[in-house]
């Protein structure tokens, strides 16, 4: 370790030596002056993998602000995967503070990671931007199970003490929460199976090795449409639109719990007010268009914009439920 | 070679009885299925188990066999690599990558004896040139950018 | 009937000048991209994920599969030439595919490896013609317990990598077993031998550590004029690149085999093209005339994995195109680039996007053909590599392997991982500790642990579900008599010499 730090005092030695002689080439990105923002690209830190959820999301996203000249310097997308996004996230709040070029998304685990003492960076490091839309949730059965509504399949659970098993994406997720807040409103004693992803949790709802399942509409429509899977609920606080627009939500079932991952951007905390303003602008432009409109639509999103100060009360919300279901969780 | 051996399997035995006493922190059991704390546990000590066997056996006979694995010269190649290449991690936070990269190409060819200078300086900044057009110009990664700007 | 007219219908869509080229494209660039240390299928077809978007669906799409197929036979190069497996279904084919290497079969390696994929994916493109919506059924059969029991098939290949030291073979797979612990607990997301860095929630990529054991290991380890693989003018020509007909009569049997296994391994979700390659270099080893030569080059030794993951990477798109579940990292990939063309993959895809559907199926013959033609054309160029002087090719490689750990996850720490794990590859070298084994344990492990505990949530802790399901307990019979096959070989030939004697 000591050689470490003297090497490393060696090279920042030349470094600064460099520095002053090649001229001023390091500045700092310290806030710039506002008159002229942006003046340089945005940099859209995805903290997840290539393909999945959030980074379809904001690649559509991008496209949108791309071919309708919606920003006057690119954003460019970067991947950042790693530590269920705390990487990622904390490369743009601790790493880059007050920064209005860096840009980043939000997923469950945004709220999960500080809470379970993976993620360094909490909601609060963040300026919340815009939300555009809510992913809403569904809980399925195969075709082929006996479970015509939800309320057949609870009354059953409840007659049989841990039998009935449920599949969702990991143990700290929507999914989970969805689940235990069920548990406990409903009083049934369920059993909850984590899995790795959407397409397991799907396979395990088909093959009916767990009773139902939680899955996004985007990822089961086709199978509701194929008449593979039946869908018992939804979670958010009114009716999908569309093709699922049969579904009851959870409120109509009896069950207070409105339970929906939302979409949006944030940037590092200490934007100005201007910055903010300029982003909310630029995405909310963006979510106007008819591409977005349609990508929304075809994913079986809600439109739900909210501007950066109802979507900072919002994530306080999340927190909290996420808060009070972590000591079920985690016991 | 024999000491080695013994050595060996003893750093395993720790590891592996370390393994599972650490997994002790976890749970080993959540209503009654195996918990976090399962598969380390057993894992630990198997490894530690398993480990004896390669140490016992350099007692008995089929020890003498056992030619030693470690020359001499051995251990040129592993710190020429290894430490040029940790040089690497150290140095990307100044020069970037790729000049690290390529540094460290230069240093690998010509430690490893290739006698022509002018092969060495080709490659320290050849191999850059073309690292950079593949993985920046072609798959766009962002790699770390030192003082230079590149 | 039906079908081979809707083959004709997709040919003619892949026919298309465009589609034609965006196929070419992809092929071409997966094998570079799978050739690079690394880089992978799921590297590249992410990279490449952006150009399609200009692109309608089906040349998109067509794309990305010549991508992935391209990269499954890309990573059998550098495992050959430089034993530095590109991805990680490329590891078993650095066994066999080295050993013949450092002989001076380099080409014919080269030249199996090549044919083996299209044999394997071309065969498999057929099954996945006729058999798609019927095989689905089969894919959502496999459950939590079914996995587990897969899992452990997977592992009684170990026993036939061990070498020369039993013991130490088993020492290294346990410890691939504990890495496959590290990272974030999937049940209560709490960190597990992490050491306080994020970097490892996600667990040890697979990618760091072969490339750490395997290739770095080779440079040091091997850096002097000794390991130095001469390679005659005379015998870069034609018909001495391509494989014998006694590696044909050798081969052939593995390759049939090998490419079964793979399209079915590769259909299950979360399986995949690597743990088919482990499972077919496994069953070769076991059925083979020359079992106890395996690891010192023998050429079945490359077919069978090779076929195997070629074949895989179709497999994997049967549940991805009819239940829209992704198969591997790859096809999840190819998933988001779907639901970004407003696809909706599933059951009904076949009814509403026939020209898609089959227009991909189209351009997979294609595309075989056209990795055919290319490996053929570059295995003399990649031939030259082992003419560079050592200590010039061990530089370069060196830096590859450096700068493809760090754009997995575009970080540092990666590169450090393997660097770390080169290190350890040189002790476990030099002390005879396998590295096959920790490798193949570190990709089976994590399936391993999380089905063992979902089929425990499942059952209430009753561990007889394993072998009360039917799929799932004769998956779990065959590893048993996997087992016991060398053990019952064994009294069988001691019995026949008794009486013959």
């Amino acid at each position: 370790m000591k050689r470490n730090t003297r090497w490393m005092a060696m090279i920042m030695a030349c470094l600064f030596a460099l520095t002053t002689v090649v001229g001023c080439s390091g500045k700092a990105d310290a806030p710039q002056a506002q008159a002229n923002y942006p003046e340089k690209p945005f940099e859209m830190i995805v903290p997840m993998g290539a393909g999945g959820g959030s980074d379809v999301f904001i690649r559509t996203l991008t496209k949108v602000i791309a071919d309708n000249k919606l920003s006057p310097k690119p954003i460019v997308v970067v991947n950042k995967p790693g530590g269920s996004g705390s990487i990622g996230w904390s490369y743009v709040a601790n790493d880059h503070k007050g920064d209005p070029y860096e840009l980043s998304t939000v997923s469950s685990s945004f709220y999960t990671g500080p809470l379970s003492g993976q993620s360094p960076v909490s909601y609060k490091d963040f300026t919340h931007v815009i939300a555009l839309c809510v992913d809403p949730n569904l809980l399925l059965v195969s075709a082929d199970s006996k479970y015509q509504t939800l309320a057949e399949l609870l009354a059953d659970a409840k007659a049989n003490p841990e039998k009935i098993s449920a599949a969702g994406s990991s143990g700290l997720s929507v999914d989970a929460i969805t689940f235990y807040s069920l548990q406990e409103k409903s009083g049934a004693k369920m059993k909850y199976v984590p899995f790795g992803g959407g397409g397991e949790v799907m396979t395990a709802i088909m093959g009916q090795h767990t009773t139902f399942g939680f899955l996004g509409p985007s990822e089961a429509a086709a199978q509701i449409e194929a008449g593979k899977l039946r869908a018992l609920a939804v979670t958010t606080e009114k009716r999908v639109s569309g093709e699922l627009k049969d579904i009851p939500t959870l409120k109509e079932s009896g069950f207070d719990i409105v339970m929906a991952q939302t979409r949006g951007i944030v940037a590092p905390s200490g934007l100005s007010a201007e910055n903010v303003k300029y982003l909310e602008d630029m995405f909310a432009k963006a979510a106007a268009t008819p591409e977005w409109k349609k990508f929304v639509a075809d994913n079986f999103m809600e439109e739900t914009i909210m501007m950066s100060e109802e979507f900072t009360k919002e994530s306080e919300t999340m927190s909290t439920m996420f808060e009070k279901y972590l000591g079920v969780i985690g016991k | 070679m024999r000491i080695a051996n013994r050595i060996v399997s003893f750093l395993i035995i720790l590891s592996g009885l370390f393994l599972t006493f650490q997994s002790s922190n976890l749970d080993y059991m959540v209503d009654g299925t195996p918990g976090p704390g399962f598969m380390p546990y057993w894992l630990g000590i198997s490894i530690a188990l398993v480990a004896f066997i390669p140490a016992v056996k350099t007692f008995t006979k089929f020890a003498s066999k056992l030619a030693n694995p470690f020359k001499a010269g051995d251990f040129t190649n592993f710190f020429i690599v290894i430490g040029s290449s940790t040089l690497v991690m150290i140095i990307t936070p100044v020069t970037g990558l790729l000049v690290a990269l390529g540094l460290m190409v230069g240093v690998i060819a010509k430690l490893m004896g290739t006698q022509s200078w002018k092969t060495v300086i080709g490659l320290t900044v050849c191999t850059p040139v073309l690292l950079f057009g593949i993985f920046v110009k072609v798959l766009s990664v962002p790699l770390p950018k030192g003082i230079f700007g590149f | 009937m039906e079908t081979l007219q809707n083959l004709l219908f997709g040919l003619s869509v892949a026919n298309d000048p465009m589609n034609l080229l965006y196929c070419l494209v992809g092929v071409v660039f997966g094998t570079l991209v799978g050739a690079l240390p690394g880089l992978g299928p799921a590297a590249g077809i992410a990279v490449l994920l952006p150009l399609t978007f200009g692109a309608n669906p089906i040349s998109g799409i067509i794309m990305l599969t010549g991508i992935y197929y391209g990269a499954m036979y890309g990573g059998s190069i550098t495992s050959i030439l430089i034993n530095t497996p590109g991805d990680s279904a490329a590891v078993m084919t650095t066994l066999d595919g080295y050993p013949l290497a450092k002989k001076g079969r380099a080409a014919q390696a080269l030249g199996m490896a090549a044919f083996a994929s299209i044999i394997g994916g071309t065969i498999s493109v057929i099954a996945f013609m006729f058999l798609a919506p019927a095989l689905a059924v089969f894919a959502v059969r496999f459950g939590p317990p079914e996995y587990f029991s897969l899992m452990v098939l997977g592992l009684t290949t170990i026993a036939g990598m061990t070498g020369k030291y039993p013991s130490k073979g088993f020492i290294s797979a346990l410890v691939g077993l504990f890495f496959a612990t590290v990272g974030l607990d999937l049940m209560q997301g709490i960190p597990r031998f992490t050491f306080g860095s994020m970097h490892l929630y996600e667990g040890l990529d697979f990618i760091p550590v072969a490339m750490g054991l395997f290739g770095i290991a080779e440079i040091l380890t091997c850096g002097t004029e000794e390991c130095t693989i001469k390679i005659d003018k005379k015998d870069v020509t034609w018909r001495k690149l391509l494989p014998s007909k006694e590696d044909w009569k050798f081969s052939l049997p593995h390759i049939f085999r090998g490419t079964g296994i793979g399209f079915f391994i590769g259909m299950l979700p979360g399986a995949g093209a690597t743990i088919a390659s482990f499972i077919s270099y496994g069953v070769a080893k076991k059925t083979s005339k020359r079992s106890e030569e395996f690891g010192t080059g023998v050429i079945e030794g490359v077919a069978a994995p090779e076929s195997s993951n070629n074949a895989a990477s179709i497999g994997a798109m049967v549940p991805m195109l009819t239940l829209g579940v992704p198969g591997s990292g790859s096809t999840a990939i190819m998933l988001g680039a779907l639901m970004m063309f407003g696809l909706r993959p599933g059951p009904m895809l076949f009814e509403n996007n026939p020209d898609f559907v089959w227009g991909l199926i189209g351009s997979m013959y294609i595309g075989n053909i056209f990795l055919l033609i290319l490996a053929i054309l570059a295995v003399p160029l990649f031939i030259k590599i082992l003419n560079v002087p050592r200590p010039i090719l061990n530089a370069t490689v060196m830096s590859f392997i450096l700068i493809g750990s760090y754009s997995l996850n575009n970080s540092m720490f990666d590169v450090g991982l393997t660097i770390g794990f080169g290190a350890l590859g040189f002790f476990m070298k030099k002390m005879d500790y396998p590295a096959a084994p920790m490798v193949l344990a570190l990709v089976l492990g994590i399936l391993l642990e999380t089905s063992l505990r979902q089929s425990m949530i499942i059952s209430g802790g009753n561990p007889m579900i394993f072998f009360m399901r039917p799929v799932s307990g004769s998956i779990l019979g065959i590893s048993i008599l996997a087992i016991f096959y060398p053990l019952i070989k064994k009294a069988i030939q001691s019995y026949q010499k008794s009486r013959t004697a």
